[in-house]
């Protein structure tokens, strides 16, 4: 009888762990097909040379994309730029500095958080009112890209907090017991040896500044701008914006579907490739100073 | 580490030197979605030639454009409906004047699937079906299937010309809203009871033209460019350039070049019927 | 370079940098929501007109005070005669710069443009509106304060209210002269939305979570980790785009729809986007059991199963709660992807999900280049976004919270 009872059991667990295979197997389906889709579609048009050094012609339907391109690569540059500027010695600020354990940093955290879980339109929302509006920086380069550099700033703390506080005690006990002060150890030892992991941090974050669209609809992107941008305060077509742009708003967008499947398949490679490159650096990393 | 440092270093150094130019002169052309493959076309040849002035084109409607030219946050504003009474007496709130240029013609064609047996339609037929009074495509000559008809955006032009024009400035029925010509295309296209207006650059093969009349016994025509050059189509009207006048000077290429016979040969290779003071050769 | 001459530099300065740069978050949020909410809460206290109009009636006319939703009936006619809020036995017409040009022509006192009748500069309108007036008592007239005649009198109109802001049904921001902002339909097509990207975040996160940290092996773990973390780099307008080329399509043939781009395209696209986040927290809340709870529920005889979700799942239940509420979280905001293909129609739909919904995020999205800078529909369009702010506040909030108390636990 038990064991009636016990292959029953191990019956209904076999068909649950299917279950849960199949649903797994659905996930990670839907991630392949839509990659294999935009890989699919998209290939023939980015084979064509000239889809990377053109710009877009006849009512969006042919030639390439560059201005988006250069577009997207200036708005993601700067605006990590600013952050890593401000982010990582907030992070650093968060591992080393802030009392643990107090008021004071719980306080930091939940700001960091709520910065965190702020939705991206409303980023946009709030870079048209202060950078477009009050500064008068008008639908520029600098305008989004302070968008997005705010947007993502609290990825890049969440990240090098975590980077340095994964810095193994010995080396800091080391340092300090040869004498040197608290900012020379982080300076020297802390910053070196968490390095790899911040800057794998940072290109996570560009893959995420490269492919949003909300914080830069009315702050810098131009839905056409055929020439590339020469200062800080032009506006510039982006990848993201083009790609919805092509949906949406072309004059046909069943002539314009390969461009857009092109724009579609840019964005992924830009995006993959990045991820690659961070799991790499995180390998190497990990080899190197035998971290968990 | 020094590496990563110098990189750093070069990029900031690049940003100031680069960073630090007064903002590029192009100019910013906005406003209707219409006119948008114009504008598209205009920025494109433009692009090609270095002396010329860059253009930037952005979308959101003819009423978008128009208040975008009054806060100048637009140099031309683009428009498929003549500027309005109370945006008159905007700009003359504010001691500008504005001046306009019609550019072409629009036919607003009225489109259904392919499959739709119903070939013409009354001005007084579609008015009812976009108040939704006529619900089946029986009653105007079709199959017995219910009517889904699209309906555009208030801020676009397109929609307060059909409003106006079709509709007497009466209410709309309860119809879902395309954000855009191209996309109303694709949604008709898809979908064998539909029907919905769009001007005609954006019409292509997949999806089917009907023939206007404005009352029963006249003949019925079809939105084409000679039909509305030659007058014999009821749902024309002209496309607009608005632009401050005190600022001709600079737009000088701009408006030169959308008025000259080029220009105008560039409007009817969009798809637009050419505006016959601009572009003789039709009169002939 | 910069490397060995910073290291001169006196390192009070840098510590003194990094500490301003460690507020540079909480500095930022409130910047954030100062901005957000000035501009927003602008929006109440202000007429229910455009800037610079008024309203005025006859001067005999009984009606001195008008609420927002009578005067929205009035203009959309369906108050047709003031004696149905209290006024005499006359017949409404309403008279602004929108139609004052057909009215004239309709009462056929003007043929072509009103200029000619007005002047160019309209400086005879007022005392046209006065001879107008006395032929039409039941005038109701909505112009600048300067066109108003001596013989009509301006009406008081109540202020937008916050509960009309909330409660109104109708979301039509760009109608003039009287715009209307209930902010309903939209919150609904983002709750509906919310409601359907949860159940179908529901149906695969956990699942494919406990698989990942309970069943998979470590190699395959590993594999299904990057991938996910693949997914969640995947910008969101690209999701919108397979959307709408894809899904939308696919819908309408499916449920023999007018059109796909329903609320079940967007919920079905965003259960996609919050995945990631639904799995990687609930995996971790998993494998935090601690292994003695589960191996004393195996040696008791229990398979592997019956101690997971005996065991296990009562044990991580806060976490995988908040897991859902960070995803929700994500939901909630997202802009792009729901942007393309729930056909933005602001309509209340009750719980119908094969309808055309238009969300908050989208809404903002959607109208704000349409919007002149510092009207009526801006301001609402940043009430909106400070709705969307508080919502997301309080579910991420909510979602911490509970981390916090799984640590404590």
């Amino acid at each position: 009888m038990h064991n009636d009872t016990l292959q029953r059991n191990y019956l209904y667990q076999r068909i649950v762990f299917l279950i849960l295979k199949v649903v797994t197997i659905f996930v990670v389906g839907v991630l392949f097909f839509v990659l294999f889709y935009i890989f699919s579609k998209g290939i023939g048009t980015v084979l064509r040379g000239s889809f990377w050094i053109e710009i877009p012609k006849d009512g969006l339907s042919g030639g390439g994309i560059l201005p988006a391109i250069v577009g997207t690569t200036l708005l993601t540059l700067l605006s990590i730029l600013l952050s890593s500027a401000v982010g990582i010695p907030a992070g650093i600020f968060m591992a080393e500095y802030a009392p643990k354990k107090s008021i004071l940093k719980v306080l930091v955290d939940i700001m960091t958080n709520n910065l965190a879980g702020i939705p991206s339109i409303v980023f946009g929302l709030f870079g048209m009112s202060l950078f477009v509006i009050q500064l008068n920086f008008g639908d520029s380069i600098l305008a989004g890209s302070l968008t997005l550099a705010i947007m993502v700033l609290p990825v890049i703390i969440r990240t090098t907090e975590q980077a340095v506080k994964a810095v193994p005690d010995e080396l800091r006990l080391a340092s300090i017991g040869m004498g040197a002060t608290k900012f020379q150890t982080i300076w020297r030892i802390i910053l070196p040896v968490s390095f790899p992991r911040i800057i794998t941090g940072i290109i996570l974050s560009i893959g995420r500044v490269a492919g949003e669209t909300a914080p830069i609809l009315f702050t810098v992107a131009a839905l056409y701008l055929p020439q590339l941008p020469r200062s800080i305060f032009d506006q510039v077509m982006a990848l993201p914006y083009h790609l919805y742009v092509l949906c949406v708003s072309s004059p046909d967008p069943q002539k314009s579907l390969p461009q857009a499947f092109g724009t579609a398949l840019v964005l992924l490679l830009m995006v993959l490739v990045l991820n690659l490159i961070a799991t790499y650096i995180r390998n190497q990393y990990k080899r190197k100073y035998k971290l968990k | 580490m020094k590496l990563y440092y110098c990189a750093f270093e070069l990029v900031i150094f690049l940003i100031i030197v680069l960073g630090c130019q007064p903002q590029s002169r192009y100019i910013k052309i906005k406003g209707s979605e219409t006119v948008l493959p114009i504008s598209l076309k205009l920025a494109e040849e433009f692009g090609k030639v270095p002396r010329l002035p860059g253009i930037s084109v952005t979308a959101g409607g003819s009423g978008v454009g128009i208040a975008a030219l009054l806060e100048k946050n637009a140099d031309i504003a683009m428009s498929s409906r003549e500027i309005k009474f109370e945006e008159k007496l905007k700009f003359k709130d504010r001691k500008v004047a504005y001046c306009e240029k019609i550019i072409g013609y629009d036919a607003l064609a009225i489109v259904t699937h392919p499959s739709n047996p119903v070939d013409s339609i009354s001005l007084r037929q579609l008015k009812l079906i976009f108040q939704d009074s006529i619900q089946y495509w029986s009653e105007v000559g079709g199959h017995k299937q219910k009517i889904v008809a699209f309906n555009r955006e208030s801020s676009s032009g397109t929609y307060e010309f059909f409003k106006n024009v079709v509709l007497k400035k009466q209410k709309f029925g309860k119809l879902e809203t395309v954000g855009a010509n191209g996309e109303l295309v694709e949604k008709i296209a898809a979908n064998p009871r539909s029907i919905g207006y769009v001007g005609i650059a954006y019409l292509n093969p997949k999806v089917k033209t009907l023939k206007v009349y404005e009352r029963a016994g006249e003949p019925a025509a079809a939105p084409t460019i000679e039909n509305t050059m030659k007058g014999i189509y009821p749902l024309v009207r002209p496309l607009y350039f608005y632009y401050l006048c005190e600022r001709e000077k600079e737009l000088a290429p701009v408006l030169d070049f959308i008025t000259s016979i080029k220009g105008q040969e560039m409007v009817k290779s969009v798809g637009y019927p050419p505006n016959k003071q601009y572009y003789p050769i039709a009169n002939k | 370079m910069l490397y060995r001459r910073s290291s001169q530099l006196p390192s009070f300065f840098w510590e003194a940098f990094i500490k301003t740069c460690g507020w540079s978050s909480s500095v930022i949020v409130i910047i954030i929501v100062l901005f957000l909410f000035k501009e927003g809460s602008a929006l109440f206290g202000q007429k229910p007109l455009e800037k610079g109009l008024i309203a005025a009636v006859h001067i005999q006319n009984p009606i001195s005070r008008l609420s927002q939703r009578q005067l929205e009936q009035l203009v959309q006619g369906k108050i047709s005669n003031w004696k149905e809020i209290g006024g005499r036995d006359e017949k409404v017409e309403v008279l602004s710069l929108n139609n004052l040009e057909k009215k004239l022509k309709e009462w056929k006192l003007v043929s072509s443009a009103p200029e000619e009748l007005l002047g160019g500069e309209l400086e005879k309108l007022s005392s046209f509106l006065d001879s107008l007036l006395s032929q039409k008592p039941g005038l109701l007239i909505i112009l600048q304060q300067k066109y108003i005649p001596q013989s009509a009198k301006p009406i008081e109109l109540e202020d937008i209210t916050l509960w009309h802001f909330l409660a109104g049904t109708e979301w039509e921001p760009a109608e003039s002269p009287v715009p209307s902002f209930g902010v309903l339909p939209l919150l609904w097509g983002s709750l509906l939305v919310t409601i359907g990207a949860t159940f179908f975040a529901l149906l695969l996160g956990p699942p494919v979570a406990i698989y990942l940290a309970e069943i998979a092996p470590v190699k395959v773990k590993s594999i299904i980790k990057t991938m996910i973390e693949l997914l969640a780099g995947i910008p969101s307008v690209v999701f919108g785009f397979i959307g709408l080329v894809v899904l939308v399509p696919s819908i309408q043939q499916w449920f023999n729809l007018d059109s796909g781009s329903t609320a079940l395209a967007g919920s079905f696209l965003l259960a996609i986007i919050a995945l990631p986040t639904i799995i990687s927290v609930t995996e971790d809340a998993i494998s935090d059991t601690p292994r003695a709870l589960k191996e004393a529920s195996l040696a008791l005889g229990a398979t592997h199963w019956q101690t997971i979700y005996r065991v296990v799942i009562p044990y991580s239940a806060t976490g995988i709660i908040a897991a859902v509420l960070l995803g929700v979280g994500r939901i909630v905001g997202e802009t792009m992807a729901v942007l393309m293909v729930t056909g933005n129609n602001p309509q209340l739909v009750g719980l119908d999900f094969l309808s055309s919904v238009r969300t908050m995020s989208a809404a903002i999205a959607a109208e704000m280049g349409e919007a002149p800078q510092g009207g009526l529909h801006y301001k609402s369009l940043f009430a909106v976004g400070c709705i969307l702010f508080m919502l997301t506040f309080f579910i991420n909030f909510l979602g911490e919270l509970l981390k916090y108390f799984k640590k404590l636990q």
